[in-house]
């Protein structure tokens, strides 16, 4: 029965991981981040009933698929009702709540979080700020991370404020990865096959030949060749 | 929406499968009842025909095992396993074991049964 029992765990666990990726992903991306409430709830009885038939083959893994699936589905049913009503937000996910305005904290809001003082200073230490007069406004979110929005004769210097920059210039892309062209890229970046072409040639190599290459949509490029031609 | 049309899918598929899953239980539970319940009255009649019964039993256990082990505790099927088990042993001797085991067969399967049916007493 040993080994018996071990294959079973293991097919179960290939099962059940296969089908919380599956559930991750139908989720959305927004289950990787920041947690809701909602969201948190659903990760840890996700976690929780995954495991259950994987330890114990006791349990067939039809009854830890029918709630994992079934809860998977009420989270997505709930964030698209979530989103068509205000009302049924508030009330699954709660409010941005204001903790500091122009430098003065709402006590009141502080008790109601269950802030303390502590939890205040470390949050705004965790976003540069040391000195409490600096904020104008500082809200919880909904996630219980705090947003800080510095008064403007404390925030750092950017290049726009002491000359005009181009906005544009979007970051680098990835468009050669090991010796494959990555779909879809060349377009993003305003760039074809011929543009390619035409650099390849220039630098003397292979589509092969190159490990990484970015290119950015000013046709600002930079290679990368694979080291002893592996 | 796409995700939506997904999850709906899924959840019309888990709510019919669980349907299904009940109705095929209640259909095989019925089934091993009936098998065994034949069983008790060729055994207290002595028609002569206890023995097919028998077969017919072991081929309606085998059925139920084998839907309804994707459904419920294996530990709860093991019970069911050993009582059935026993019946071959049983139905010679005259104590009168044979007949208690074949009840307790209809009323393990009856539990697993009613253990299995959405009735409040079981959500809560």
């Amino acid at each position: 029965m040993g080994e018996i029992a071990l294959f079973i765990v293991f097919f179960r666990a290939i099962i059940l991981y296969v089908i919380m990726i599956f559930c991750i992903r139908l989720t959305g991306k927004r289950q990787l981040g920041e947690f809701q409430p909602g969201e948190l709830v659903v990760t840890i009885m996700l976690s929780n009933l995954a495991t259950l038939p994987i330890e114990d083959i006791n349990i067939p893994v039809a009854m830890g698929l029918v709630p994992i699936l079934t809860i998977v589905c009420l989270d997505v049913f709930m964030s698209y009702i979530s989103m068509s009503s205000r009302t049924v937000r508030r009330l699954i996910s709660g409010s941005p709540k204001i903790l500091i305005s122009q430098g003065v904290v709402d006590q009141s809001v502080m008790r109601k979080l269950r802030f303390t003082v502590d939890d205040l200073f470390e949050a705004l230490r965790g976003q540069q700020v040391f000195d409490i007069t600096d904020v104008q406004l500082a809200i919880v979110e909904t996630t219980g991370q705090i947003s800080v929005y510095v008064k403007k004769e404390k925030s750092p210097l950017t290049l726009g404020d002491v000359k005009e920059v181009d906005s544009g210039g979007d970051p680098p892309l990835l468009v050669v990865d090991c010796g494959t062209v990555v779909k879809g890229v060349l377009s993003t970046i305003g760039c074809d096959d011929k543009w390619l072409k035409k650099v390849l040639k220039k630098e003397g190599c292979q589509i092969n030949d190159i490990y990484i290459m970015t290119a950015d949509s000013e046709k600002n490029y930079n290679i990368i060749k694979k080291e002893n031609g592996k | 929406m796409k995700r939506l049309f997904i999850c709906a899918g899924i959840f019309l598929f888990v709510m019919l499968s669980s349907w299904m899953s009940l109705r095929s239980l209640e259909k095989v539970t019925k089934e091993l009842d009936s098998a065994a319940l034949a069983c008790i009255e060729s055994y207290d009649k002595d028609d002569g025909r206890l023995y097919d019964r028998l077969d017919e039993l072991m081929t309606c256990w085998e059925a139920y095992n084998k839907k309804v082990s994707f459904i419920t505790r294996s530990s709860s099927l093991e019970e069911l396993a050993v009582s059935v088990s026993r019946l071959n042993d049983l139905v010679d001797n005259q104590g009168g074991d044979f007949r208690s085991e074949l009840n307790a067969i209809i009323f393990r399967a009856d539990v697993i049964y009613e253990n299995q049916r959405p009735l409040p007493q079981s959500i809560l």
